[in-house]
């Protein structure tokens, strides 16, 4: 047997002291876990297990100056695929890819995606049409898992009406993830017209709803003890818009051609109307676009995204006349007697023949027969007589070439040359002095918005004032918080009182004298100053032009019209002018008048 | 009559029976929101399971350790050809099972007690001897065949256990303790091999303690050898390994280098123990285990179970509890006065000291993941079975310790 002491007492003592050394490492390890770190491991487990979900807040309402609801919210049905219950998910992608027109790898990387969380819904689809929901419920045992979703979408005008300046809204991009950090991949932001513009007003704020998720994403119900947080519905949009007027002037402007109108209030800048043919639908827009549809507006030859108020630039033809006029009288080369060699329908400068519109020609005219008349020859004379040195003097003080500040992005400003432009285009000795001939009718690199034109024309009839146009006027908040946009006065044409009453006085002869260019815009008892204009251009029939203000004696409103390749401006623009007056002023088959 | 004090170790009963009850409690806990009806059946059969090692702990309390000590090696040979039989009928998965109707039953539990029982016969036996080499080599050779087996089922922790109470009776037969380091010196030796610098450091520690040890010129330079070898098998071995194995020595050394996969696991038992705090999220209230984070919550990771929803009082109250078992297990083989009796009981309760802890630390990611369950504590059939069955023989042993 062996002996009782082999050192047993020591070893017992090794054990015992192993045992609870490491015994003491676990005592504070778990001490220092549970409890000096619990904050930060009940944060963990919150992170875990709390999922954060946006409440959407309502978009705010666009309305017109009278209140009328232009753009609201409308109830859609949003398609959910839920993963626990996709059985085969090649099938599932191939079916729905067929149903739904989209790439069927596109179905299977978001179910990939979603790998792990299989209770959490994937969004197919926004805004679904009708058909499609019909058509997938039809098949819905083919397609388990695939369940609908009510959300709010937006909803447009019919026809187009307004889309341009309107806008609308689509997905963040990853571009715009990155500029506005608030944003979440998912939102909806704003693209296009207003509703970019204004974003950070229609938005509103989500609000948030904090749901207990499993670890596999199921959702269990409010997370225990967070509240919700409601959303703020985002603010309404009063436009200085008038929708009968908008939709008469789409109306008009698609049944002739394609152009732009512009109606602008002459006392502050206010646009009343702005429309810009083709349109296109922006409901299109608003649920996940197809390829199909996609490629059909883009690729167009009408370009119907282009707005043709601010986003084309013409050549402004004899609507450019009355500020030729109006540097010639600023820098004293003319007075209201002058006159120039006669027009005998064309006239020789250096080895080129120019030639008047009218080839019997107009004889001789003082301004006020000129602008009436339109007489090219009075304005090439003209405009030799004060060279491309006053041109690039005076038309930037009036601000051609630049942009007039409209609230919607993407506005082009226009062209208006100078000598250095000229150096640039064509070097140093590649053109002539005598290019500004053609300028001073409006025509060469002169271009020019319709809305410029609006905004300069209602300048004349104000008395010299350049306001800003601004489609808003104001934006109410949820709380009732006002925020005024305030006309806003950004120049000053720069002719003398008498010489503008000068060249209004001739632009009423436009439309009321014998001879005058416009005679068809005559409307009893109030008097209209316009011109008309015939541009020009190498890509195929002239545009056509017509540009007023009305009433002279207490103007109110300005209206641009442009209507490419339609020929003459007196014959195809002044007419829709004359409608839209018609309305504005409630002459013709308004009872109340 | 006796008093019961005389012939039973009365914490030794009522502490696995606390901790059974609270296993139980916490698998109920842990499995009570299984979406699946047939998960949330788990609490009963470990009921059912509490039952069945108590009536196995009864008949085990009244069989005679000299049976044990004769009957060592007859164990020995039907553990392994367990082992072998498991690994034979296994068509695919992890080779651990018998399953009898449906109750899964885990030869490795009962290779543990085998282990236990033929190093404490071959220690009582060879106590003499035990300072030469090739009685260690035999004893050695003995522990690793059944390791071998389980390393290829694969159960890489549960192989560990066998190695745990060879080293545990090496300490226990009285052997000093710089021999002992001698002994284990190849198996750091395999471990330090990962960095040059380490295994460097560590072979002029060898030198040294060879040099105080002085074990004879042919034991030295077998170690020497050994020592060598073993440093240029790790590159080997560590290839052998499955690719899950590897990945758990490296997430456990690093837990954020894979938070997806891997690291998974202890990163959200971490999160379910710190966020337990003093007093705990209340029974049934932690979200970690209610809403599924928590991985293998009703088995290896019960603890973590338990930590979440009562805090540090609830996990150390267990660690205490736990610690009273080893406590009392080795007074008892402390005082047992027959040398087999002795080392059963010492083995035995290394054996579960070394479960708790691998277990308990891996939970706290103070070790890695090895799938070593929670005595007493952890959902397991075959795991209750076999430490109630421990309990039973330490009680044999204390009941018996006059007895030469």
């Amino acid at each position: 047997m062996i002996k009782e002491n082999y050192h047993r007492h020591l070893n017992a003592r090794i054990i015992m002291a192993l045992y609870f050394a490491f015994s003491a490492v676990i005592v504070v390890r778990l001490m220092a876990m549970q409890v000096f770190s619990t904050s930060y491991y009940r944060q963990a487990s919150m992170a875990n297990s709390a999922r954060i979900v946006p409440i959407r807040a309502p978009r705010g309402l666009i309305l017109d100056r009278n209140g009328e609801i232009i753009v609201k919210n409308r109830p859609s049905y949003s398609l959910y695929l839920l993963p626990y219950r996709v059985t085969d998910t090649t099938s599932t992608a191939a079916r729905l890819a067929e149903i739904l027109g989209v790439d069927r790898n596109y179905i299977a990387s978001l179910v990939a995606g979603a790998r792990g969380e299989k209770y959490r819904p994937i969004r197919l689809h926004r805004d679904i049409d009708f058909q499609t929901l019909s058509i997938i419920e039809e098949h819905s045992l083919e397609i388990p898992g695939v369940v609908f979703q009510i959300e709010t979408a937006r909803q447009y005008p019919e026809n187009g009406i307004g889309s341009h300046f309107l806008g609308h809204i689509g997905e963040v991009s990853e571009k715009e993830l990155e500029q506005f950090p608030d944003y979440q991949e998912g939102d909806l932001i704003g693209k296009k017209g207003l509703e970019r513009q204004y974003d950070s007003y229609l938005r509103g704020r989500d609000g948030l709803s904090y749901l207990e998720v499993t670890a596999q994403g199921q959702v269990l119900g409010k997370y225990p003890g967070k509240e919700d947080i409601s959303p703020i519905s985002g603010a309404t949009l009063n436009l200085n818009i008038d929708l009968q007027l908008q939709q008469l002037a789409d109306r008009i402007l698609d049944s002739t051609g394609q152009g732009a109108i512009v109606v602008v209030d002459v006392n502050n800048g206010g646009v009343l109307a702005m429309a810009s043919s083709p349109e296109f639908d922006a409901n299109q827009f608003s649920g996940v676009m197809t390829h199909q549809t996609w490629s059909q507006i883009a690729e167009d030859p009408r370009h119907p995204l282009l707005n043709r108020a601010i986003q084309a630039a013409y050549p402004p033809g004899s609507t450019m006349k009355v500020f030729t006029a109006a540097m010639g009288l600023y820098f004293n080369k003319i007075d209201e007697q002058s006159s120039f060699d006669p027009c005998r329908g064309q006239k020789r400068f250096g080895n080129r023949v120019f030639k008047c519109w009218r080839p019997s020609g107009h004889g001789r005219l003082t301004l006020h027969g000129a602008i009436v008349q339109s007489c090219d020859i009075y304005f090439y004379q003209l405009g030799l007589l004060c060279g491309i040195e006053l041109w690039e003097k005076f038309m930037p003080m009036c601000h051609f070439g630049v942009p007039t500040g409209i609230d919607i992005p993407g506005e082009k400003p226009g062209n208006s040359p100078s000598v250095k432009y000229y150096d640039n285009r064509y070097g140093k000795y590649g053109w002539t002095k005598t290019f500004v001939i053609n300028l001073a009718i409006g025509q060469g690199e002169m271009l020019v918005t319709p809305l410029q034109m609006a905004v300069l024309y209602a300048a004349l009839a104000n008395g010299g004032n350049i306001y800003k146009p601004r489609l808003v006027n104001s934006a109410v908040d949820a709380y009732g918080n006002r925020t005024d946009f305030p006309p806003q006065i950004v120049g000053k044409l720069p002719i003398k009182d008498d010489d503008l009453a000068l060249i209004v006085n001739a632009m009423i002869g436009v439309t009321e004298e014998w001879g005058g260019t416009a005679r068809i815009v005559q409307i009893p008892g109030v008097s209209i100053a316009g011109k008309t204009g015939t541009a020009q251009n190498p890509h195929g029939n002239d545009h056509a032009w017509f540009v007023c203000f009305a009433p002279v004696d207490k103007p109110e409103i300005a209206v641009s019209i442009m209507v490419e390749n339609a020929g003459h401006g007196g014959s195809v623009a002044a007419p829709l002018a004359r409608i839209l007056l018609e309305h504005y002023f409630r002459v013709s088959g308004n009872p109340a008048t | 009559m006796r008093p019961l004090r005389s012939f039973l170790d009365v914490p030794l009963l009522l502490c696995p029976i606390a901790l059974s009850l609270i296993g139980i409690a916490f698998i109920y806990s842990a499995t009570a929101t299984n979406p699946e009806p047939a998960g949330q059946g788990y609490y009963l059969r470990q009921i059912v399971w509490f039952g069945v090692g108590l009536l196995a702990a009864t008949a085990l309390f009244f069989i005679p350790l000299k049976v044990h000590e004769a009957m060592a090696y007859v164990y020995y040979v039907i553990a392994i050809g367990a082992l072998i039989l498991v690994l034979l009928i296994t068509k695919e998965g992890a080779a651990r099972w018998f399953t009898f109707g449906g109750f899964a039953v885990q030869p490795v539990e009962f290779a543990k007690f085998t282990i236990c029982a033929v190093m404490a016969r071959f220690f009582t036996y060879n106590q003499l001897k035990l300072n030469r080499l090739t009685t260690l080599a035999k004893a050695l050779i003995a522990v690793l065949i059944p390791t071998a087996l389980v390393i290829k089922q694969p159960d890489l922790g549960s192989s560990l256990v066998g190695l745990a109470i060879f080293f545990v009776m090496l300490i226990w037969s009285g052997m000093p303790l710089l021999r002992i380091l001698l002994i284990l010196s190849p198996l750091v030796s395999l471990l330090a091999a990962f960095h040059w610098l380490a295994w460097a450091i560590l072979f002029i520690m060898f030198l040294i303690l060879l040099y105080i040890v002085r074990p004879g010129v042919f034991v030295s330079i077998v170690f020497f050898l050994l020592f060598l070898g073993f440093g240029m098998a790790t590159p080997y071995l560590w290839n052998k390994l499955h690719d899950y194995q590897r990945q758990r020595i490296l997430t456990f050394l690093d837990p954020g280098r894979d938070p997806k996969k891997a690291g998974y696991q202890v990163i959200q038992s971490k999160i379910a123990i710190g966020s337990g705090g003093l007093w705990g999220r209340g029974y049934m209230k932690g979200t970690q285990t209610k809403l599924d984070y928590l991985p293998a919550q009703h088995t290896d990771f019960i603890y973590s179970v338990v930590s979440e929803e009562t805090g540090f009082l609830g996990s150390s109250l267990v660690l205490l509890l736990f610690s009273v078992i080893i406590v009392r297990g080795f007074v008892i083989a402390y005082k047992a006065r027959n040398p087999f009796n002795s080392y059963m009981a010492a083995g035995l309760s290394g054996a579960l000291a070394f479960q708790g802890l691998v277990n308990i630390g891996m939970t706290l990611g103070l070790l890695p993941v090895t799938g070593v369950p929670l005595p007493f504590v952890s959902y397991g059939g075959s795991s209750m079975l076999f430490n109630w069955s421990l309990i039973g023989v330490i009680q044999a042993v204390g009941r018996d310790w006059q007895e030469y």
